[in-house]
């Protein structure tokens, strides 16, 4: 019952951002610079007849509340209307440039858990010890280092320097994206990582002092279920959050990676629509970044509601 | 033979902390360690488990069965930890993963067992603690009472059949009523397996009435042990004769609560002295050139004292009848006072009067509704319905504002938790000077004659709340509330946190001044003890009734429900 209430009240305030996102989206086409016949047209000649079609085509004449609402109801259809500078259809587009994004996206987040959260966990276990302070300096460094700098780095090094990996693009087969993905995915996951670092030693330490983890000790519990079932299940909450925002900012594209390797992602689409002014191609961007981000934090409530019985319950709310 | 072994341990942080603690364990003998707080308890107890936090080391001896612990690797620990040797902490609100079902937490300690059979053993373990209830061990600990946790925590514990249980302070976090089950259940595991326990505790009355030895501590050295019965009878070293003539008694109204003066040092100020010297009322100077020995003085008993205890003039207990209630009005009157928390009845119609000039003491085990009835007194909360009248006002919260206007000159309140009812940033001359400009300008107090009123010398005022003992604190909490002269103090648990001796203090200057000043009292507390020293009058609260109430002697003497029966019942003889 609990779980029905809360997950009910967490969707209707994700559709109710949504909503809000929309409207302001929707507005950004109105208020552009010399109104919204000036955009549409783009790089068409401006004469009456035209201007008269696209207001046509759009009905511009209607009400504003009007053309929101259908401008709503075909997004919600996925049709974000047509790219004023390719002249196809923004969903194609966006279809077009997806995968790259989410791969790298996906590969970086991997790389971020598997990294991030045991060496987070032996820091904190060796608390003050040459590892802790190695990795937390590490950490440091990294958070200082700009991606793109890394990312010019990494290319240098590893790519031309060693050779070892391809300059630019994103491959045609699987492993042969893998191969291609694999330097952005690091440039992109080492700030990450070093955040999540940074959480799980935290969280674990805190955990350390508490008294269930002393008591779990003194009964003499194996260490591994230790480390597991208390520590690394207590902490991954809090790591849980910050791992789903940071997958939220790469699906919603990272510009600068993906300008660095030659990617083109939705990034690289972002950044060029806005160059071009091709406003239908953003509008369906940030409204699809607003969806990714509301859904991944339903995703955290989730799990949420299945590690934390007392969320389940409803004793507490989270 | 003995089981635990324990020689000249030694616990060091920044400072020494624990400083050459000699114990020993039996089969089947339950051992007790009893000390104010600070005075190193836990810590020697997390010693003898190898389970010190951080940062912190020991040195010296614990041996088990001959074989030495200290210093032992980590693998050897962990395979004595849980078999042989099981810790029992304080706090059953911590002490269980809030992750993890009861049943989950047995069953993890169990040897292993197929599937079917850890079920069924999780279950006979469950009702080995008391609970019958199967269905316990699906539940998540933050559906279980405090209680139920610390059992479900105990059966954890034994679930490996160990030797030695270490119990600190089991009981401290709970009820009166609770804390007696879980102490006869402590009792009754430890005779039917003949394991040896070491039990800590603060409380005098508990480690007498459970224990076989009794080792006292003070500022992390032990200064006496010897058998309960011994101890509590003809106490051996002046601490533990202070201690003893602190400790309030259920059965008689003390005419005066002596408290130890002073407050305990820290170990390592005292290494070469006795640790006790500073509060000694028999002092000599030897005491203070050479750490004295603990000497034994008749087989089994020893002591730390260079001398024999001098015998403390101890007044025949009933002398003092309670003071006869002033007759002057009624000061409060609370009628039918009804409030709800979201369907859980706090208070189901409660009435009482205080007079003024009297006291009234409320007791009651937590959550019968003793605090919600403060806090509507003072216009804190808002009650559902019923009235409350403040000399002839009506004051009831949410009906007429403005009435409320002058009450707190009326009524003021004193809390349970001294540390966090002061404001840490202000000086304690600020706190006080602020309270009494909040009263009438005519005949105000100053700081020092209220520091003087609760018996701190007037230097305090430029003290901040972190530099003072817990003890101190309270005074000066009290001192605030007296700071507007009211007419009522409410007290809500005063002592809950403080030591016997530091309570002892506290209780005699509350009755110094309702004695000097004519402040009426409610006393808020679960402890029979404490308000059969403070209170002409007592209502026994139950689920957010009044369910007897009556002369506290008469109460207390004579009592008619069932409930207050229960209650008596739970209170250890006062040695
Ligand atoms: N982790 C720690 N690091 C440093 N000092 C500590 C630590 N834990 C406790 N101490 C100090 O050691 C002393 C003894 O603490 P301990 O917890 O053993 O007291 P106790 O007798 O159990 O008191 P209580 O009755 O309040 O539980 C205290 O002065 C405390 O401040
Ligand atoms: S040794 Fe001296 S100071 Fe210490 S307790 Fe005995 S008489 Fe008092
Ligand atoms: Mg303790």
């Amino acid at each position: 019952m609990a779980v029905l209430t809360l997950l009910g009240r967490r969707l209707a305030a994700a559709l109710v951002l949504l909503g809000v996102l929309s409207a302001l989206t929707f507005g950004l086409l109105a208020a552009s610079p010399g109104g919204p016949e000036q955009v549409l047209l783009g790089s068409r000649p401006s004469t009456a007849e035209t201007r008269a079609a696209i207001r046509a085509e759009y009905h511009l004449d209607d009400p504003f509340p009007v053309r929101y609402a259908r401008w709503l109801g075909d997004a919600v259809r996925g049709d974000f209307g047509v790219s004023i500078y390719s002249r196809e259809p923004v969903a194609d587009v966006i279809a077009d440039r997806m995968p790259v994004t989410a791969s790298l996206a996906g590969y970086a987040l991997l790389l971020t858990i598997a990294v991030g959260v045991p060496l987070g966990l032996v820091a904190a276990m060796r608390r003050g010890g040459a590892l802790d302070q190695g990795i937390t300096l590490a950490a440091l460094v990294t958070l200082a280092v700009p991606p793109f700098a890394l990312s010019i780095l990494l290319l240098y090094g590893f790519a031309v320097a060693l050779g070892w990996f391809p300059v630019f693009g994103a491959g045609e087969t699987p492993l042969d994206r893998i191969v291609h993905l694999t330097l952005p995915a690091v440039a992109l996951a080492a700030a990450q990582t070093a955040m999540v670092v940074r959480q799980m030693r935290a969280a674990a330490l805190d955990l350390a002092g508490q008294d269930f983890l002393t008591f779990a000790r003194a009964r003499g519990l194996p260490r591994r279920r230790i480390w597991l079932g208390y520590a690394l299940r207590n902490a991954a909450l809090p790591v849980l959050t910050v791992g789903g925002l940071l997958l939220a900012a790469n699906l919603t594209g990272s510009l600068f990676v993906e300008q660095a390797f030659g990617l083109h992602g939705l990034g690289a689409l972002l950044i060029g629509a806005i160059g071009q002014k091709d406003i239908p191609v953003v509008q369906a961007l940030v409204l699809l970044g607003g969806a990714i981000v509301v859904a991944v934090n339903l995703l955290i409530d989730l799990a949420y509601l299945a590690v934390d019985p007392r969320v389940r319950h409803g004793a507490v709310t989270s | 033979m003995t089981l635990l072994d324990v020689g000249g341990l030694t616990v060091t942080g920044r400072h020494l902390i624990v400083d050459g603690v000699d114990l020993s364990v039996s089969r089947g003998e339950t051992v007790g360690l009893v000390g104010e707080s600070g005075s190193g308890k836990s810590l020697t107890a997390r010693a003898v488990a190898g389970l010190l936090p951080k940062g912190l080391t020991a040195t010296g001896s614990v041996a088990l069965s001959g074989r030495e612990l200290l210093g032992a690797r980590e693998r050897v620990l962990r395979s004595v930890r849980g078999s042989r040797v099981a810790l029992l902490m304080q706090d059953p609100f911590a002490m269980l993963n809030p992750l993890r079902t009861a049943g989950a937490h047995i069953a993890e300690s169990l040897p292993r067992l197929p599937r079917a059979a850890r079920r069924a053993e999780v279950l006979r373990r469950l009702a080995e603690v008391g609970i019958a209830d199967p269905s316990v061990a699906t539940r998540h600990p933050f559906q279980l009472s405090g209680g139920m946790r610390q059992r479900v925590a105990l059966a954890a514990a034994l679930a490996r059949d160990p030797e030695l249980l270490i119990a600190d302070e089991p009981t401290t976090a709970l009820d009166a009523t609770t804390q007696h089950e879980i102490l006869m259940l402590l009792r009754g595991v430890q005779r039917t397996r003949g394991m040896g326990v070491l039990l800590i505790t603060h409380d005098l009355r508990v480690a007498f009435e459970l224990c076989d030895r009794v080792s006292v501590m003070y500022a992390g050295r032990i200064v006496e042990s010897g058998p309960g019965s011994g101890v509590a009878g003809a106490p051996a070293h002046p601490y533990t004769a202070g201690l003893l003539a602190a400790l309030p008694s259920v059965t008689a109204t003390l005419p005066r609560l002596e408290a130890v003066p002073g407050s305990v040092p820290h170990a390592e100020d005292v290494t070469d002295v006795c640790a006790f010297a500073a509060r000694c009322g028999q002092a000599e100077p030897d005491c203070g050139r050479a750490r004295p020995p603990l000497r034994e003085v008749s087989p089994g008993r020893r002591t730390a004292c260079l001398y024999d205890v001098r015998p403390r003039p101890r007044t025949a207990p009933p002398a003092l009848a309670p003071d006869a209630a002033p007759a002057g009005g009624t000061l409060l009157r609370v009628e039918e006072l009804r409030k709800e928390y979201g369907g859980h009845v706090a208070l189901g119609g409660v009435s009482l009067d205080v007079g003024a000039g009297e006291s009234v003491g409320v007791v009651g085990e937590s959550g019968s509704g003793k605090t919600t009835l403060a806090r509507c007194v003072l216009g804190l909360a808002t009650p559902d319905g019923g009235r409350i009248e403040l000399a002839g006002l009506d004051v009831t919260p949410g009906a007429r504002a403005a009435r409320r206007e002058g009450a707190h000159r009326l009524v003021q309140c004193v809390f349970q938790d001294p540390s966090t009812s002061l404001n840490p940033a202000l000086t304690v001359g600020a706190t006080l000077a602020e309270a009494a400009a909040q009263g009438r300008a005519e005949g105000r107090p100053s700081v020092a004659e209220l520091l003087d009123l609760v018996g701190l010398p007037a230097a305090y005022a430029d003290r901040r709340p972190r530099a003072l003992s817990g003890g101190e604190r309270q005074r000066v909490a009290i001192a605030r509330a007296l700071a507007v002269r009211p007419a009522l103090l409410i007290c809500d648990e005063p002592t809950a946190s403080l030591d016997v001796s530091v309570q002892a203090h506290v209780l005699e200057l509350l009755r110094t001044i309702r004695r000097e000043l004519g402040t009426a009292l409610l006393f808020i507390t679960h402890d029979l003890a404490v308000v059969r020293q403070i209170s002409d009058r007592t209502v026994v609260l139950f689920r957010g009734a009044v369910v007897e109430s009556g002369e506290t002697s008469r109460v207390l003497d004579a009592p008619v429900h069932d409930y207050t029966r229960r209650l008596l019942a739970s209170v250890p003889p006062t040695p």
